[in-house]
């Protein structure tokens, strides 16, 4: 705790940078974000297991994107949104101050009461952070080889049903979609100025939150960020209606890994595979 | 007069009966380890064992979507199609807080144009509300003046005599009625268990001046506070949704050549797009320009126009919102900073 503080005040009184966004409790189980602009304001930061955000969703925000430097605190999941979003031109890797933060893995699960472990921890490759400015806290435990059979096993149960209980599945959760956009302005890589579904001229996605409208709108979410998603759940934690959203995540970045032998977030010098064209990518889908 | 005591087993089998029939049942339902406040039909579990639902009773009477209009166009020109008549709603599971929203919702419905998609629905409503047992950090009813045993905006109200049975109190005539109508269901005999623990006033602290809040927003439109409270908000509509008293909506078309129907969808002030011009300016642009809004139109427009804040306390905002914004917090910042004279 005192060395994120201590490396927050460091920065700011040095001028390092002139905005440090990070972590402060908010409850037992709880933490939250925390801006933090003058020093004095640094002694409220924490890291611990209820750490859960992707704070590099703020990265896009205008009133960020203003400032001089940002550092940010970022466990090695949130170290790859801000590497993709660099990918993609959304930020520098001048601008942005990395405190890495060595992560044992986070507590998913609703407030005021998460009580499982996340999902994404479990096969997690960056507990140690790949890339940081610098690297806090204690040496987290070694990674455990990712088994897809045993992590990914709601993808996979969901795959083995036949297409009509797929889809009465879907139907089900995806009725339940209130249209609050919660998972896209909590989602690192949902930056656009203009969302499709705010396009009203005309209406491309259609706003009602009937079925149809929901199905529009998280489809066209889903394939926007396939080859993007960096897996860390954050639209699902947020919704307020509890639809299993990285599902249908999950099962795009597995067919992306598979067809392009890519996964997000790992490789500042990486071209994200669905804004380039190589000569051997696959054409079968061409008839 | 004996007291009427049900149960929540006959309290399930009169819902089911309910929702047989031609009126429309809203109860509590549990999805993925939440309770939901849901229209259900003759067979759906009811959920009893819950705290406060996530989302708010104003789904039943403000639906998320709704035809206001539908037309058809042939040889002979526009025909109008009739939108059917609403049905009557048993509304079942609010708290006092969920209750006393109605009464705040139906001033803005009924203000300068009568919006009969509300009102009529309303009308034809019987509020069941359960008197609250728990509360948690994030409830601030008493702070506004309500109660977790208010009646304001029931037709009975429901108090816990043990954990499986209430003790039912007729607030209205239209809840009387209610209740002899359905006389053969409300006559369980469970006693009340002295063990069994409920809540009062004083549980509930007064976090803040509810007085001072006005005051002090129309004081300090552009203060550089609105910023540093709504660093983290990112902008979405959960707490708007999920609020009982938030009642923005948008009206969409969606038309083909030959017919079209004209919706009445819900919107929120929290989202960019709210106050996006066709010129693509944006009066408020600005995150904390939104938030704000929210925030001054609860606490301050609204008590301009019906003198009432239009907020209740229920705390749901800040139980769903994922960046860990709080609305008592934020309030009562608000209220310390009007009572120290501060910017």
């Amino acid at each position: 705790m005192k060395e994120i503080i201590d490396k927050a005040k460091e920065l700011l009184s040095q001028g390092t940078v002139d905005l440090v966004i990070g972590y402060e409790q908010c409850g037992d189980k709880q933490c939250r974000p925390l801006f933090v602009e003058k020093p004095e304001e640094a002694d409220k930061l924490v890291f611990n297991e209820y750490c859960v955000h992707n704070l590099a969703t703020y990265l896009t925000r205008p009133e960020v994107k203003k400032t001089k430097r940002v550092a940010i605190v970022a466990k090695g999941c949130d170290i790859r949104a801000i590497i993709n979003l660099i990918t993609e031109n959304q930020s520098t890797r001048e601008h942005v101050y990395i405190i890495g933060m060595n992560c044992p893995g986070v507590i998913s699960g609703k407030a005021p009461n998460p009580t499982k472990h996340h999902a994404k921890c479990q096969y997690c490759k960056v507990r140690a952070p790949h890339i940081s400015d610098v690297t806090l806290g204690p040496t987290p435990p070694e990674s455990v080889p990712m088994d897809k059979t045993i992590i990914h096993q709601d993808v996979e149960e969901l795959k083995n049903k036949t297409k009509e209980e797929r889809w009465a599945f879907w139907k089900a959760q995806l009725s339940k979609c209130i249209r609050c956009y919660a998972c896209r302005q909590a989602c690192p890589m949902c930056y656009c100025n203009r969302c499709i579904v705010d396009l009203n001229t005309p209406q491309w996605i259609d706003t009602r939150s009937n079925l149809r409208g929901n199905l529009d709108w998280n489809i066209v979410r889903a394939y926007h960020l396939s080859g993007r998603c960096i897996d860390c759940g954050e639209c699902e934690r947020v919704c307020p209606a509890n639809i299993p959203l990285m599902l249908l995540n999950r099962t795009l970045q597995e067919e992306v890994k598979e067809k392009f032998n890519f996964e997000s977030g790992y490789d500042l010098e990486a071209c994200p595979p669905l804004t380039v064209f190589e000569k051997d990518d696959h054409e079968n889908f061409i008839r | 007069m004996a007291e009427i005591i049900i149960n929540r087993e006959k309290m399930t089998q009169l819902l089911h009966e309910i929702a047989g029939g031609e009126t429309e049942v809203f109860a509590p339902v549990l999805k993925e380890e939440a309770a939901y406040i849901t229209k259900i039909s003759q067979d759906t579990p009811i959920h009893y064992d819950f705290f406060i639902t996530v989302n708010s009773v104003k789904e039943a009477i403000f639906p998320r979507y709704e035809p206001i209009l539908k037309y058809k166009i042939d040889q002979e020109g526009v025909k109008l199609e009739d939108i059917p008549p609403m049905k009557p709603i048993v509304l079942f599971g609010g708290h006092p807080c969920d209750a006393a929203s109605l009464m705040l919702m139906e001033k803005l419905f009924g203000w300068d144009y009568n919006d009969h998609f509300y009102l009529d629905r309303r009308n034809k409503t019987i509020v069941i509300t359960l008197a609250c047992n728990e509360f948690d950090k994030d409830c601030f009813c008493t702070s506004l003046g309500y109660s977790p045993h208010g009646e304001i905006g029931s037709d009975i109200l429901l108090e816990s005599i043990s954990k499986e049975a209430w003790k039912a109190k007729a607030v209205t005539d239209r809840g009387k009625a209610f209740l002899e109508k359905h006389t053969a269901l409300f006559n369980a005999t469970e006693k009340p268990d002295p063990a069994f623990k409920t809540i009062q006033d004083k549980d509930i602290p007064v976090g803040f001046d509810k007085d001072a809040v006005k005051p002090w927003i129309k004081e300090n439109f552009e203060s550089e506070e609105w910023k540093k409270i709504t660093s983290k908000c990112w902008s979405c509509a959960a707490c708007t949704y999920v609020c009982p008293t938030c009642h923005c909506f948008d009206i969409t078309d969606d038309a083909s050549m030959w017919s079209g129907i004209r919706t009445k969808n819900w919107d929120a002030c929290t989202m960019p797009i709210f106050t996006l011009h066709a010129s693509q300016h944006n009066p408020r642009e600005a995150y904390y320009q939104r938030y704000r809004q929210r925030i001054a139109h609860k606490y301050s427009y609204y008590v301009d126009l019906f003198k009432v804040i239009s907020c209740t306390g229920c705390g749901r905002c800040s139980r769903v919102c994922g960046a860990g914004m709080n609305i008592l917090e934020i309030l009562t910042r608000i209220s310390n900073l009007a009572k120290k004279g501060g910017k």
